[in-house]
C-alpha cells in the first residue's frame, strides 16, 4: 500500500476527537555554478506521512517516510497528544471543509527541460557579470515539485501539485583591499517558461557595472535625519518582515516567544494606525505563478488575499485553526508546512506593500536632498519586530531632486511605526523576489515572495558607526 | 535497535546497486533518526513531536562528473529508480577540472567516548517531565512566563563508498532551550544540551533565563556607540559558529570570508584560539568520520590568533593544492565541533575586568553586510546589561551589534575560564559550541535613529 492509501485508511480508522494526515513530497533538482563552472548538481524525493492529533487539549504529531512505519504514527501521535495535554489547551477553529484538488499548470515542465539546457542557461547568466569582470559569482537553481494529500477526519480531502523554480545569485567584487557583495533571487511557481520574465541578464549586466562602479566611486554615505527613498527590494523584505510577520497571530499570542520571537502588535491594536494612509500590505497565496502560491492551507483551509494593512491602519492577522480558535474567528488559511515532517504553523505565503500612482523619478525629483538606497545586503529585525536595520548595497545621493554620487552603506535604522508613519510616496513599479522564510522549532524554511514598489521616506535618519 | 539493523541491511542493498552502475566510484552517506520533541510557550505545553526520519545521499562519480541523489524513502526500489534517473543525466554534466578520489578504505576510526544516550531511544513522558521542572524553576524565581522547547534525537549514521570504506556511528543529543519573560522586553535566555538526558539541567535553565529577566527589567540609558563587551555564553554559541564556519574553504574560494588570503597570518588577539575538535568526548558535534569516509581529527583554526587552517573536503583540498582535513560535506567543508579554548579568568573576575561596558547575553538574527570584508550586524536580546566598576547596575534596551569579524577577534582582551557546552535555536549556523565568555574591546553598538 503506497503512503496516499495508507493516509486514506489512517484518517478512516481515526476514533480520536480531531486526527489529520497528510503525504508531502517534494521532489528536487538543484544546479549549482561557481564562477561559470559547474561545482554541484543533484537531484532528490523528500516524501512521508504525518499525522496531527487532539486530545483532551493536548497536541501531538508524528511523522515518517517509512511505508512500513506510517501505520504506527496516528498511535505515535495520539500517544503524543496524552502526554502535551498534561499542560496543554489547544483547541482548533471551526471550518466549512472540501474536497479539493489543485494542480500549478506548466507550458514547459522543468523536468522535461534537458539538464544541458538548465546549465548553459546559468552559464549564459554568469558569462555576462565574468564579462564585466565580477571576481566571484555564484549562481543556483532550484528546481522542485511538491505534492501535497491532506486528510481530516473534520471532511478535509485536499491533494495540491505545485511545481517551482528559483534561481539566485550571489556576487562578490573585490578591488584593492575593498569589496563589495550582491545578492538576488528570483522565484515562481509554474513552468520553466516562467524565468524569462525575470529578465535576469539585464539585471547581471545592471548589477555587474553598479558593483564595479561604487568601488571607484563611492562616498561614504552620509548620516543624519534626511529623506530618503527605497527601492522595491527593500521595501518588499520591510513587507515581509515588519508587517507579515508581527501580524502572524502565533507570534501574537506568543507560541514562538523562544524561537523567532513575539511581536510587538497586540491584539487590542487591531484597527489602530500604525502608518501613513498610502500604506497598505497584503499577502495573498492566490497570485498565479506566484513562489508561495497555494489554494488550501496544510489545515485543509481555502486560501484567500489577507490585507494586513490597510490605509495604514493594522487590519487583519494571519490566522491557522489553532490561533483563530483563541481570537473566536475562522482560520484565513496561513497554515503550511515546509515538509511532511513539520508540523503546520502560521506563515506568510506573497507578502507586499500594495503599489500607489507615482513613478519612481516623481518619488525622487521632489528630494532636495536625501538617499536614494535601491538595494541592500545586511538587515536584521529584532524579534518582536520593532526595530529594523538595512544597509544599503546599491545607492546614490539625491540632491536637487536628481541622482547624483554613488554612496557607500547608508545604514537605515528604524522602528516599525517610525517607518510605516514616514511613507509620503509610494511608486507604481511593484516588483517581487523570491525568498525563503524561516520559522518555528524545528526550523521550517517555506517558498514566498516579497513585494513592494519604490516608497519615499520622509525625514527618517540614516545612522551607523 | 531492529532499524538500526535493518538500516545496516539497506546499506549493503544500496552498495550491491552500485555495484552494478556504470560509475567510476560512489559515496553513501545514511542517517536513520528518531526525533522528540516538546515544545511549550505562555506555561503551557503546544505540542509534542516525533519523527522517524531517514536520509539517505549518495555521491555518484563516473569521468570526473559528480552528482548527489537524496532521498528519505528507505525503499530499495525508490532509490534504484533515483539512481537511474541519475544515469541518465550523467553525461549531460560538464567534468570537474579539479578532482580528487574518494579516499580507499578501510581506515582505524578513533573511539569517541560519550556519544550515545540508549535512553533517548524512546524518551516517553521524560521531555514533558523536563519541561515541567524548567517551567515551575522559572516561574519560582521571578517570571511571569516561560517559552521554549526541548529536543532529542537518537541517530545511526553511515557512510561506506565503493572504495572499501564503511563505518556507522550511533550518536544521541538533546537540548533544553528556554527563554523567560517579565514583560514583553524583559527578557532571559539559558539553555542546556548534552548527548545524555541525565545530564538536563532544566532547574537551572529555568532559573538562568528568569534571573536574567528580572534583571533585564532594571533598565538603563545606554548611547549607541563602542564599548568594551563581554560576549556571554548564548552569544558564544552564535559568534563561535560563525567564527568557525567561515574558516570553510568553499566560503573562502567563493569570497565569501573574511579569512581569504590570510593564512598563517594574524588576524585576532593572542588569546584567541579556535579548535575544531570533532574528537572531544561528550562533545555535541563530535563524530568519528566525515562524508567522504575520512577519519575525523582536531583542526586548529585560530591558534593564538594566528589562522592556521582552513577546513576542506577532498575536492577544496585539490582546488587550493592541500590535503582534506576532513570535515566534508560534499559541497562545502563544514566544522563540526568549535571549541574555544578557555583562559583563566572565571566569570566574576571577567566582569571585574570588564570594569566599565556592556554584557551581550545574546545575540541573533547576524547578518553581514559584507562576508569578504566580515562586517556584519545582530540583534542583542535577553539581556545587554551595563556594568560600571565591576558591577551590573542595569540593562540596556534597542542595541544591536554593529561591528566586523576581523575586529572583534583582534579587540579581544580577556577569555573566561569556565567553558560550556552550547547549542540553542538561535544558532542559525547550526555548529555546536563550546566556549567561555570573551571580553572585547571597543564594540560598536547601535540603535534605530527614529
Amino acid at each position: 500500500m503506497d503512503l496516499f492509501h495508507i493516509a486514506e485508511a489512517l484518517i478512516q480508522e481515526a476514533s480520536y476527537p480531531y486526527a489529520e494526515v497528510r503525504v508531502q513530497i517534494n521532489d528536487q533538482e538543484f544546479i549549482w555554478l561557481r564562477n561559470g563552472e559547474l561545482e554541484a548538481y543533484g537531484t532528490g524525493s523528500m516524501g512521508g506521512i504525518s499525522a496531527r492529533v487532539l486530545v483532551d487539549g493536548g497536541l501531538g504529531f508524528a511523522s515518517t517516510s517509512s511505508e512500513k512505519k506510517a501505520k504506527q504514527i496516528m498511535e505515535l501521535a495520539a500517544k503524543n497528544s496524552r502526554a502535551a495535554s498534561r499542560k496543554g489547551k489547544v483547541s482548533l477553529s471551526e471550518e466549512r471543509f472540501e474536497r479539493a484538488e489543485f494542480r500549478v499548470p506548466t507550458v514547459r515542465d522543468p523536468w522535461d527541460v534537458p539538464t544541458e539546457e538548465k546549465i548553459e542557461l546559468l552559464k549564459s547568466i554568469d558569462s555576462i557579470a565574468r564579462e564585466e569582470g565580477i571576481v566571484a559569482r555564484s549562481i543556483m537553481m532550484n528546481i522542485s515539485k511538491e505534492i501535497t494529500y491532506f486528510l481530516n477526519n473534520e471532511g478535509a480531502s485536499v491533494r495540491g501539485e505545485i511545481p517551482r523554480i528559483s534561481i539566485s545569485m550571489m556576487l562578490t567584487h573585490v578591488s584593492g583591499q575593498n569589496s563589495t557583495q550582491e545578492f538576488e533571487s528570483k522565484g515562481g511557481s509554474g513552468g520553466f517558461e516562467i524565468i524569462n520574465s525575470w529578465r535576469l541578464e539585464d539585471f547581471m549586466k545592471e548589477i555587474s557595472k553598479s558593483m564595479k562602479e561604487r568601488l571607484e566611486k563611492g562616498v561614504p554615505a552620509p548620516k543624519g535625519k534626511m529623506d530618503v527613498v527605497i527601492g522595491p527590494p527593500i521595501s518588499g523584505l520591510v513587507a515581509h518582515e515588519s508587517t507579515g510577520h508581527p501580524y502572524e497571530a502565533d507570534r501574537v499570542l506568543g507560541r514562538e516567544a523562544a524561537q523567532a520571537g513575539e511581536s510587538f502588535v497586540t491584539r487590542d491594536m487591531l484597527g489602530t494606525r500604525i502608518g501613513s494612509e498610502l500604506v497598505s500590505v497584503a499577502d495573498d497565496p492566490t497570485i498565479e505563478g506566484s513562489y508561495g502560491f497555494y489554494l488550501y492551507d496544510f489545515e485543509g483551509v481555502k486560501a484567500r488575499r489577507r490585507i494586513l494593512m490597510k490605509n495604514g491602519i493594522i487590519n487583519e492577522f494571519l490566522h491557522n485553526r489553532e490561533t483563530a480558535s483563541i481570537f473566536g474567528i475562522k482560520s484565513n488559511g496561513a497554515a503550511r508546512a515546509s515538509d511532511f515532517n513539520r508540523e503546520p504553523i502560521v506563515r506568510m505565503s506573497n507578502t507586499f506593500i500594495m503599489p500607489g500612482d507615482s513613478r519612481v523619478d516623481e518619488l525622487i525629483e521632489d528630494v532636495s536632498e536625501g538617499v536614494y538606497i535601491k538595494r541592500f545586503m545586511e538587515w536584521n529585525i529584532d524579534d518582536r519586530r520593532y526595530n529594523q536595520r538595512y544597509v544599503g548595497s546599491e545607492a546614490y545621493m539625491i540632491r536637487g531632486g536628481r541622482i547624483a554620487e554613488i554612496v557607500l552603506k547608508p545604514v537605515l535604522e528604524v522602528t516599525t511605526p517610525s517607518f510605516y508613519s514616514s511613507v509620503d510616496g509610494v511608486g507604481k513599479d511593484l516588483e517581487f523576489q523570491a525568498a525563503t522564510c524561516g520559522k518555528g522549532d524545528p526550523a521550517q524554511g517555506v517558498p514566498v515572495w516579497t513585494g513592494g514598489p519604490t516608497i519615499r521616506l520622509r525625514g527618517v535618519g540614516l545612522g551607523g558607526i | 535497535m531492529e532499524e538500526y539493523d535493518e538500516s545496516l541491511g539497506f546499506l549493503e542493498d544500496v552498495l550491491d546497486l552500485l555495484d552494478k552502475q556504470d560509475i567510476d566510484e560512489a559515496a553513501v552517506y545514511m542517517r536513520s533518526t528518531r526525533g522528540d520533541q516538546v515544545r511549550f510557550s505562555n506555561n503551557k505545553i503546544d505540542i509534542a513531536n516525533t519523527w522517524f526520519d531517514f536520509n539517505l545521499d549518495i555521491q555518484l562519480v563516473k569521468d570526473r562528473r559528480i552528482q548527489i541523489i537524496s532521498v528519505t524513502s528507505p525503499d530499495i526500489d525508490a532509490t534504484k529508480l533515483q539512481i537511474e534517473r541519475a544515469m541518465k543525466v550523467m553525461s549531460s554534466l560538464p567534468p570537474r577540472e579539479a578532482y580528487d578520489s574518494l579516499p580507499e578504505g578501510p581506515f582505524s576510526y578513533p573511539i569517541i567516548e560519550g556519544l550515545y544516550d540508549p535512553k533517548l531511544e524512546d524518551p516517553g513522558e521524560r521531555l514533558s517531565d523536563i519541561v515541567s521542572v524548567a517551567i515551575d524553576s522559572g516561574l519560582s524565581s521571578g517570571a511571569k512566563k516561560m517559552a521554549g522547547s526541548i529536543r532529542s534525537a537518537v541517530e545511526m549514521s553511515c557512510t561506506a563508498t565503493t572504495t572499501g570504506i564503511k563505518v556507522c556511528e550511533k550518536r544521541s543529543n538533546v537540548y533544553l532551550d528556554i527563554r523567560a519573560f517579565v514583560s514583553s522586553e524583559s527578557t532571559g535566555h539559558s539553555f542546556s544540551c548534552s548527548r545524555m538526558i541525565d545530564e538536563i539541567k532544566p532547574e537551572e535553565a529555568g532559573r538562568e533565563a528568569a534571573e536574567d529577566a528580572v534583571l533585564s527589567s532594571r533598565q538603563v540609558k545606554v548611547e549607541p556607540g563602542r564599548y568594551n563587551a563581554l560576549i556571554w555564553y548564548s552569544a558564544m554559541g552564535n559568534l563561535g559558529g560563525v567564527f568557525g564556519s567561515l574558516a570553510s574553504a568553499m566560503s573562502v574560494m567563493m569570497q565569501m570570508s573574511p579569512y581569504v588570503g590570510k593564512l598563517n597570518e594574524q588576524i585576532g588577539s593572542g588569546l584567541i584560539s579556535i579548535i575544531d575538535d570533532p574528537l572531544k568526548p561528550r562533545g555535541y558535534g563530535s563524530r568519528s568520520f566525515d562524508m567522504e569516509g575520512y577519519p575525523t581529527r582536531r583542526n586548529v583554526i585560530l591558534d593564538a590568533g594566528f589562522l592556521r587552517t582552513y577546513l576542506h573536503n577532498r575536492l577544496t583540498a585539490k582546488a587550493m593544492n592541500t590535503t582534506t582535513t576532513a570535515n566534508a560535506g560534499w559541497v562545502s567543508p563544514q566544522p563540526w565541533n568549535i571549541v574555544i579554548s578557555p583562559g583563566d579568568m572565571n566569570n566574576e573576575e571577567l566582569v571585574h575586568e570588564l570594569r566599565n561596558g556592556l554584557i551581550i547575553r545574546n545575540a541573533t538574527y547576524l547578518r553581514f553586510q559584507d562576508y569578504r570584508a566580515g562586517d556584519f550586524s545582530a540583534i542583542i536580546r535577553d539581556g545587554l546589561f551595563k556594568v560600571e566598576k565591576g558591577e551590573i547596575i542595569g540593562s540596556a534596551r534597542g542595541l544591536r551589534l554593529s561591528d566586523n569579524v576581523l575586529r572583534i577577534l583582534s579587540n579581544i582582551f580577556a577569555v573566561g575560564r569556565d567553558s560550556r557546552q552550547i547549542y540553542h535555536w538561535w544558532m542559525e549556523w547550526e555548529v555546536p559550541v563550546e566556549s567561555p565568555p570573551i571580553a572585547v574591546r571597543d564594540v560598536g553598538f547601535t540603535s534605530a535613529t527614529v
